[in-house]
């Protein structure tokens, strides 16, 4: 039972269709046989009885008259018209003296013998005590008998005994007829049972199929992504399977996006972990530093340096305002106030990047589809769009192309900056947003500078999103701003 | 006295070949006549492709209207002879002889060159020691037909012989009413002997063997005269004569030999009536019979 319990569906269903087909074949052909041996015995006794009665009203007159050979003739004839297929097997006729009248058997019942004289079984056949009037089956077996006998008395006019008719069949013949009736029946429906179990067979792999590919692909889970498992789920079908596989897609598309927003999460975590680090510094900085620049600006207006005091300050001042253009970049400061983003502004963002491109002979689809002033700050949203530009024209190939696309959209500014370049690795998507990442480019190592962590502050302080998608070929940064985006 | 009928007979049969066949013809012509002829198992008389050609024949021979007629026993055909209801008939010699002051001779089977036939005691193959009617004692034993001569008077006779009847001497004996029947009797164990018409015999084992198989002639008679066709004698004598004729020319048309060939004889001939002496001494030996 253990073993059946543990057996594969693949197996079991099959064998489960088989053991039915099987258990209805032998049902069917039972039936069929009870029914035939029912018919067959039936028969048998009707006919048996017909002729015990024809018999014993043909024998009255030759037995009344001692007629011998007149009682032969009338007991001959059914003997001698039987075809081969007949168990009937001999007649015989006992007088009232308890004696063989006649027989066909003349061997087994000569005439005139007193039944006491006779052979053991053709005793007991003729036997008074024995007198089984009607129909008996002796010696019944499964299939047929040994031997069966019909018996009926001869009476005269009134009624007085006259003899006995005992006829006599073949029970070998009956067993051997319906013998053959099972193995034609059988012969007859073999070749249908093992058409059943092979259809049967086939037709319970056929429904185990979609339940045994769901099991292996739930063995999958956790081994490769969960997309790449969705893809191979077939949703064909209402049934349970269809229900469970179409569940089982929605489970593991839900996995996958559980996995992303995890990635994603971890991702903002570290930009805004990495952005409150370098705002920290900046303000630091920022601090001494604006002192510093301001002593050097006292000196140089208020004190009389000296020509090499000069140059030094020159030297001090530059050095100063580079430090302090660096911590600038690092910290976006949302400025809001700034004016409204123009259609003029998005025409300058495409002039300024023309000539870059060009040095790479590179191509550009330019596509904007906004005519009126958005309330968004434009200087946000150009060094946005230009570091954008820059960095696609980083990535492209000689002759390369970029596509660009600004529109409006359900109240977002959306834009689509794209590039047919190389596409960005595994290792470098991982850290992508983050400053002064350096990863590993081919065999040499490659530093980032903050252009993309720019990006990614501004589109923070302006509570958009942007996304990255790279596979070969092209490589495409969406950015979706709220108009909202611009109001503090 | 049977010789003297006999001679009269021939007197009358040679005064009618003398006149001429045409009158006669023509009157029979006119008249259609009749002829019911009665057959007995003295023949296998249960071939009826046999009685139909012989009826053909007799049909196209003596321009009657033939019937054949048959019953259950030679004393039913005998009586419908005496009743006038049959014209002619093929008995057994017994028969005659006893009946010869109703019956007229008409014609005799030649079989085997001769107008002569044997009585058989036949039994079964697997009693070998049996070599006459003597040596079934006790036994059940099959008579053919109470008023035949080979199948009842023969061994009826042998029996007196031995100084014994057959309901003393057998254990049990019946009558099949036929030859035939009789070899069926044996065979089929019914009966351990049987007494039979050797020419039947004969013509079984020619025709039908398997219908003999297991039985084997275990005694030969003498020969006595062959079942004789016979008229009644009230018939009209020029037709009786015509029919004689048509009885005696069988061996010589076509049709007439096909039925010979298939009642296994080579004609009908013209045997005296002393041919029958040999039945009529058995009739006086087992003291008369029951007609």
């Amino acid at each position: 039972m253990t073993l059946f319990r543990d057996l594969s569906y693949r197996y079991r269903v099959p064998l489960a269709i088989t053991a039915v087909i099987v258990a209805t074949e032998c049902v069917v052909t039972i039936t069929l046989l009870s029914q035939g041996l029912a018919d067959a015995r039936r028969d048998l006794q009707a006919g048996a009885e017909n002729l015990v009665a024809v018999l014993s009203r043909s024998l009255r007159e030759p037995m009344l008259r001692d007629d011998v050979w007149q009682a032969f003739e009338v007991i001959r004839t059914p003997i001698e018209t039987r075809d081969d297929d007949n168990a009937l097997e001999s007649i015989t006729v006992a007088d009232s003296a308890e004696r063989v009248f006649v027989s066909t058997d003349t061997g087994s019942f000569p005439m005139l013998a007193p039944i006491d004289s006779l052979s053991e079984r053709a005793r007991i056949l003729l036997s008074p005590d024995n007198r089984a009037k009607g129909f008996a089956f002796q010696g019944t077996r499964w299939f047929g008998a040994k031997n069966v006998v019909a018996s009926g008395d001869v009476l005269s006019d009134d009624g007085s005994l006259l003899g006995r008719i005992v006829i006599k069949y073949d029970g070998e013949k009956i067993s051997h007829r319906l013998q053959k009736t099972l193995v034609q029946l059988f012969a007859v429906t073999l070749p249908g049972l093992l058409v059943l179990i092979l259809l049967g067979w086939f037709w319970g792999k056929r429904m185990v199929a979609p339940l045994l590919r769901l099991a292996a692909d739930m063995q999958r889970i956790g081994k490769i992504p969960p997309m790449e498992i969705a893809c191979g789920v077939d949703l064909a079908g209402k049934d349970e399977i269809g229900v469970l596989s179409s569940s089982f897609k929605e489970m593991l598309i839900g996995l996958d996006e559980r996995d992303r927003l995890q990635r994603e999460m971890v991702t903002a975590e570290r930009l805004a972990a990495v952005g409150r680090v370098s705002a920290g510094i900046a303000h630091e900085i920022n601090n001494p530093l604006g002192g510093m620049l301001n002593a050097v600006d006292t000196l140089t207006t208020h004190g009389s340096p000296d020509a090499f005091t000069q140059k030094t300050l020159g030297l001090l001042e530059r050095g100063l305002n580079q430090i302090r253009t660096i911590v600038g970049a690092l910290l976006v400061e949302a400025r809001l106030d700034s004016p409204a983003i123009t259609p003029e502004d998005w025409q300058d963002l495409q002039m300024l990047i023309a000539p870059q491109l060009q040095e790479r002979a590179g191509d550009l689809s330019w596509d904007v589809s906004i005519d009126t002033s958005l309330p968004l700050p434009s200087h946000l949203v150009r060094q946005l769009v230009l570091n954008l530009l820059l960095n696609c024209v980083k990535a492209v190939h000689e002759g390369g192309h970029i596509w660009f696309e600004a529109r409006l959209e359900d109240e977002m500014l959306e834009i689509a900056v794209a590039n047919d370049g190389a596409p960005i690795s595994a290792e470098r998507m991982e850290h992508l947003f983050e400053p002064y990442t350096v990863s590993p480019h081919g065999s040499a190592k490659k530093s980032y500078p903050i252009g993309l962590w720019v990006c990614y502050q501004i589109v923070n302080a302006l509570r958009g999103s942007i996304r990255v998608v790279s596979s070969e070929g092209l490589t495409r940064f969406r950015v979706s701003i709220p108009l909202s985006g611009g109001t503090p | 006295m049977l010789r003297v009928r006999n001679h009269r007979r021939r007197l009358v049969l040679h005064g009618l070949a003398a006149c001429s066949m045409a009158p006669f013809s023509l009157a029979i012509g006119q008249a259609k006549p009749t002829l019911r002829f009665g057959t007995t198992p003295v023949f296998l008389n249960d071939r009826v492709e046999t009685t139909t050609r012989w009826r053909q024949y007799l049909a196209a021979a003596t321009g009657a209207d033939v019937q054949f007629v048959q019953r259950g026993s030679y004393g039913e055909i005998l009586e419908l002879l005496m009743r006038d209801e049959l014209e002619a008939a093929w008995v057994c010699g017994y028969p005659y002889v006893i009946s010869k002051a109703s019956l007229e001779l008409l014609a005799t089977p030649i079989y085997q060159g001769k107008p002569l036939y044997q009585s058989y005691i036949i039994v079964p193959v697997y009693d070998a020691a049996t070599e006459s009617i003597a040596d079934l004692r006790g036994r059940i034993f099959a008579f053919s037909d109470p008023l035949s001569n080979s199948g009842y008077l023969v061994p009826k006779s042998e029996l007196a012989r031995l100084g014994t009847t057959s309901e003393v001497f057998f254990r049990k004996s019946f009558f099949t009413f036929s030859h035939r029947k009789v070899v069926d009797a044996v065979r089929l164990g019914v009966a351990q002997g049987g007494a039979v018409d050797g020419y039947v015999w004969d013509t079984l084992v020619k025709q039908q063997p398997e219908s003999t198989q297991g039985v084997r002639v275990a005694w030969r008679s003498v020969t006595f005269g062959f079942p004789p066709l016979v008229v009644r004698r009230s018939l009209d004598v020029r037709f009786a004569a015509q029919l004689r004729r048509a009885f005696l020319g069988m061996a010589g048309t076509p049709a007439g030999r096909d039925v010979l060939a298939r009642l296994n004889l080579d004609s009908f001939g013209d045997a005296p009536d002393s041919t029958f002496d040999g039945i009529a001494a058995l009739v006086r030996q087992v003291g008369g019979a029951k007609t």
